[in-house]
């Protein structure tokens, strides 16, 4: 009944692909409250832009917290509470509408969950989401291309997305992310559910996307961590323990709990 | 040995139990059918005809003169179930989507207590309450108080002095609402959250992953809803038999006239079988059996409903054509 | 390059007066939403009272002229929706034919007469609605989360009109049924002399003429009773049996037809059920054995034996198969909600599966089973459709014998008995009132108290 609201009042995805650079993250002093636990304290953070930061840390630390407030996805928990402040190319995220926001930073999850619909459909549910005008065909077939399915996928668009296997399943997703044309792609421990083969075609397609868009990704799996990421954020209990460049982090630790997480000691 | 023994027991035991329901449907439908052959014997075709008019059937009244044409009683059901489920299943769904998607923790919690407090009324409270209360709100707006009487129309267009189909399908509507909304809070709720997460994340409001992503997932509950709640309103009699009265003449003049009382099956079935409780005739063994062959087609109705209901959940479970 | 003066100026002219014009546009969108609330509410009064109906016109008039108002507004902010100025148009229109109509509306092929406020009332609810919306909609910036938050109107008007009738509903029972509530009508029975002029057919008792000597409620209190224990007594072994063979021992094709038979007695029409009891109660001879046992006999004052139409022993038969399927369901999500661990770990010491059944099952699904029997004795004591042709006064005694009766069938004789010469409804209609508050108060009772079981039960296994 009535057009949302677009803060480009004309636009169309190749005006916005043309305009769009890959944001950086800046966070000051975030403190996050699910009820009465403090999760994250006192977090200051910088993510460069169209690079590709990694998020490691123990469970519980708070890594996937941290990440669900960039997209504002952790308001969706009753009970959650944000403070401090997170700005994306000098625009606090926590004063915009958080449906804008999503549109900037997409977000892959842990399991992949593709719509129950065609391949097709679900790459273009954002776009028809947020009533943005493009062309479709055009558009699958970029998102594809860059989630590097599009040869595997060309002839089956129809077929239903709960019939690609789970590899492809999370490559989808990361494809109908792709295809809203965010600056800044939020990775949730994407190849945990994958197996060797599909995670060393995920790693390949977030090398591809380096310059273009800015990735946060958080792993378990040190290695990935090793092989994909530019800088590498270490969290330990909701804090922030060490920042720096991967070489730097992996080579020559300045912390000593960085240095023991690395080498797998057992806190 | 006494193992055995005892394991043959107790299973045959609950086995008995357990086929006693299916052995009374069975004999409730055997009846039905024995009780309505002399009606389709005796009337045939006649029972398509709109005027229904159960008369004493003592001689020399022949089956040619007796009027018990089905077709009133059919339309007043079809009137009043319409009404009701065009006025529940809406207010239903707002109920479901406000408690599932759109509030806060303790809003959910007492819709869901509310609902299941309410679902407990009696249908009987509701026709009491059709009848009195609710006929006071509706009634001075089609009674022409105060208008000279030459102004008036013909007596026979006027409405009556006690209810309407209008009001006997919203107090129907008001007695589903409680029954179809737990089915659809538990068909929306069953939503997996990975997939509304999922939408959020590209950006989509609310409004668009309600209609886009949960509704066509929840599509076999919804209409699994749907159909028990056109049962529970066919199957109605207290309600619209306080209401709306206990037999249809004719069919309404203005087809869809809403201020008249056509009866639906399930009053006609009691006014049937009562051999007229409002009036003071005698109801013959062709009405009898008129009333059966109203049950069975009720019954039948129930049946095809139900199968359609089980094919379509079994079809689209979870959300995914199969 | 400085700013010119003029640069500058224009700069700080264009963002003042785009402040003041925000500032205006918020002014004008929250007035507009107050006036399309306002009308929502006196539409919506106007479909329940008659008289309100003059103070509309005005509305109409009001509304139109802030719905052309928003139209300008959401101009300012972004593109033209023209549906807000059709809105507009409808509105206008709407409001030059509502004061064209007479007061009456004679005619027009719907059974004569409608009042005006009929229409003007829904004419108002339906264009305020969206109204109410679009204005929320522009009053907070026209985001996507204003787009959720401005439908929430349309969400909650037709939930409050439900709500607001469910109140009325008990409020109005509970006053009017609170005024005669004491102690003696309940304890006192209803004692109502049969005068024999009955029409009877085919060995019917069909339409008794009676005069009422005495009235009260009692036997119908204590008639209600008897029915919700006598159906528990029938369907509480057939429903466990059904939900235990289902789990337990059936294959696929007999669960099936189990489920099915179940689930469509419940679809079925009490009606169905009450013309097979007829026909049921028909059975026996005139003379036989079975003839007082099926239509339930009781004896009066003067020793004279009286048969009546129906026993609760019959009654209750045809009542508990409404009530089965719901024991069956409680007792299926009793048994299914026991953890396997437990299941298995008590096979592994070696119990047999009945033992199993017998002592680990069925006791897990107690709470299931005593919810399943409250709602279903809830059921059983509103459960008119099945007993209203078959029940009588029960002046001759409450027993599993004598003739059915319930507080169900007292609010329906207080509309429809007859009492020689006059109707039942002048007499003690007033009491219908109070049966219902009783009535009221049992089912709802069990059933809350089946709902706060039900709550608690998940709070019962927090394992590994």
């Amino acid at each position: 009944m009535i057009n949302t609201y677009s803060p480009l009042k004309q636009a169309t995805i190749t005006s916005i692909e043309k305009n769009r650079k890959p944001g950086g993250i800046e966070i000051n002093g975030l403190d996050v409250y699910y009820g009465s636990n403090q999760i994250l304290k006192g977090i200051d953070l910088v993510f460069p832009a169209g690079k590709v930061t990694a998020i490691i840390g123990p469970s519980g630390c708070g890594k996937t917290t941290l990440l669900r407030c960039l997209n504002r996805m952790s308001e969706l928990v009753n009970g959650c509470k944000v403070k401090g402040q997170i700005r994306l190319d000098d625009e606090d995220i926590l004063k915009m509408d958080p449906m804008l926001l999503r549109r900037r930073v997409g977000m892959v999850f842990q399991k992949p969950n593709p719509f129950p619909k065609s391949i097709r459909e679900n790459i273009l549910y954002g776009v028809k989401a947020i009533k943005i005008k493009c062309d479709h065909d055009m558009t699958v077939k970029s998102c594809l291309e860059k989630a590097a399915l599009w040869d595997e996928l060309k002839d089956r668009l129809h077929y239903n997305a709960f019939a690609l296997s789970i590899g492809q399943q999370q490559r989808l997703c990361i494809a109908r992310s792709l295809a809203v044309a965010p600056e800044v792609i939020l990775l949730d421990e994407p190849a945990s559910s994958l197996d060797p083969l599909s995670t060393m075609k995920l790693e390949a397609s977030i090398m591809d996307m380096k310059g273009e868009y800015t990735q946060i990704i958080v792993t378990h799996n040190m290695g990935e961590a090793l092989r994909v990421s530019d800088y590498v954020v270490f969290l330990f209990d909701g804090q922030l323990v060490e920042f720096g460049e991967t070489k730097t982090i992996f080579n020559n630790p300045r912390r000593q709990e960085t240095r023991d997480y690395i080498t797998g000691k057992v806190y | 040995m006494i193992k055995i023994k005892s394991i043959f027991t107790i299973r045959t035991v609950f086995l008995i139990l357990a086929l006693i329901p299916v052995l009374a449907l069975v004999l409730i439908t055997i009846n039905l059918v024995m009780g309505s052959s002399t009606a389709i014997g005796t009337l045939g075709l006649k029972l398509f005809k709109g005027v229904f008019a159960p008369s004493s059937e003592a001689p020399p009244v022949y089956p040619n003169s007796l009027a018990y044409g089905l077709l009133p009683a059919l339309w007043g059901t079809f009137l009043v179930v319409s009404i009701s489920i065009l006025i529940a299943f809406p207010v239903s769904m707002a109920f479901a989507v406000l408690s599932n998607d759109f509030s806060i923790g303790w809003i959910n919690t007492m819709i869901r207590g509310i609902m299941g407090f309410l679902s407990g009324i009696p249908p009987i409270i509701y026709a009491v309450m059709g009848s009195t209360f609710f006929l006071w709100f509706m009634w001075p707006k089609f009674e022409g108080k105060g208008l000279p009487l030459a102004s008036l129309p013909p007596p026979n267009m006027l409405p009556s002095d006690s209810s309407c189909n209008l009001l006997g399908g919203i107090m129907l509507a008001l007695f589903i609402i409680p029954f179809m909304t737990p089915i659809l809070d538990d068909a929306i709720q069953n939503v997996p959250n990975t997939l509304k997460e999922a939408s959020f994340a590209l950006g989509a409001n609310r409004w668009y992953t309600l209609m886009s992503v949960t509704i066509p997932y929840a599509l076999s509950g919804i209409v699994n809803a749907l159909i028990l709640g056109i049962l529970t309103a066919m199957g109605e009699a207290i309600i619209v038999a306080f209401a709306i009265g206990f037999g249809a003449r004719t069919l309404p003049s203005p087809l869809f006239d809403l201020l008249q009382r056509t009866a639906p099956l399930t009053s006609t079935i009691a006014g049937l079988s009562a051999g007229g409780l409002t009036g003071s005739h005698e109801t013959g063994p062709i009405g009898l059996s008129v009333a059966s062959l109203m049950g069975l087609l009720l019954l039948l109705v129930a049946f095809a409903l139900l199968g359609v209901s089980m094919y379509f959940q079994r079809k689209f479970k979870k959300g995914l054509p199969q | 390059m400085k700013a010119s003066p003029a640069m500058k100026f224009h700069r700080i002219f264009s963002e003042k007066t785009a402040e003041t014009r925000s500032n205006l546009v918020k002014i004008l969108t929250a007035g507009t939403s107050f006036i399309a609330f306002i009308s929502v509410l006196v539409g919506c009064l106007t479909l329940a009272f008659n008289s309100i109906e003059t103070y509309l016109i005005p509305f109409f008039y009001l509304l139109t002229i802030s719905l052309a108002i928003l139209f300008f507004s959401a101009r300012w902010y972004h593109k033209t929706q023209w549906s807000i100025l059709i809105l507009a148009g409808v509105c206008l229109l709407s409001t030059i034919f509502v004061s064209s109509l007479p007061e009456y509306w004679v005619g027009l092929n719907i059974h004569g007469i409608i009042h005006r406020s009929f229409v003007s009332g829904l004419l108002m609810v339906v264009i305020a609605a969206p109204g109410l919306c679009y204005s929320i909609f522009y009053f907070m910036r026209a985001t996507p989360r204003a787009f959720d938050i401005s439908h929430f109107p349309l969400l909650l008007i037709p939930t409050v009109l439900a709500l607001v009738g469910f109140t009325l509903i008990v409020v109005y029972i509970v006053s009017n049924g609170a005024l005669h509530l004491n102690w003696s009508l309940l304890s006192t029975p209803f004692k109502s002399q049969y005068r024999i002029i009955e029409t009877w057919q085919n060995g019917w008792p069909v339409f008794s003429n009676q005069e009422v000597k005495q009235v009260g409620m009692l036997n119908h209190v204590l008639g209600t009773f008897l029915l919700m224990g006598l159906t528990t007594l029938i369907s509480l072994p057939i429903g466990v049996s059904v939900g235990v063979f289902v789990k337990q021992y059936a294959g696929a094709k007999l669960s099936v037809i189990i489920n099915f038979s179940t689930t469509a007695l419940r679809s079925i029409s009490g009606i169905i059920l009450l013309v097979t009891a007829m026909s049921v109660l028909k059975m026996p001879a005139s003379g036989s054995v079975f003839y007082n046992f099926f239509h339930g006999y009781g004896y009066d004052i003067n020793g004279t034996l009286q048969i009546g139409r129906s026993s609760f022993i019959i009654a209750s038969v045809f009542i508990s198969l409404l009530v089965i399927p719901l024991i069956a369901r409680s007792t299926l999500e009793g048994l299914n909600s026991l953890p396997k661990e437990i299941y298995e770990g008590s096979l592994s010491v070696g119990a047999s599966k009945e033992h199993t059944l017998l002592h680990i099952q069925l006791p897990w699904s107690l709470p299931n089973i005593i919810t399943g029997l409250l709602l279903g004795c809830a059921e059983a004591s509103g459960a008119l459709t099945i007993i209203f042709l078959i029940s009588g006064s029960g002046q001759y005694g409450v027993s599993p014998l004598n003739e059915t009766t319930s507080l169900a069938y007292f609010i329906f004789e207080c509309r429809y008995g007859r009492s020689f010469g006059d109707t039942l409804q002048n007499i003690m209609g007033s009491y219908q009132y109070t049966a219902a508050l009783m009535l009221l108060i049992i089912t709802l009772g069990l059933t809350t108290t089946a709902l706060i079981i039900k709550r608690n039960l998940s709070k019962r296994y927090k394992g590994a």
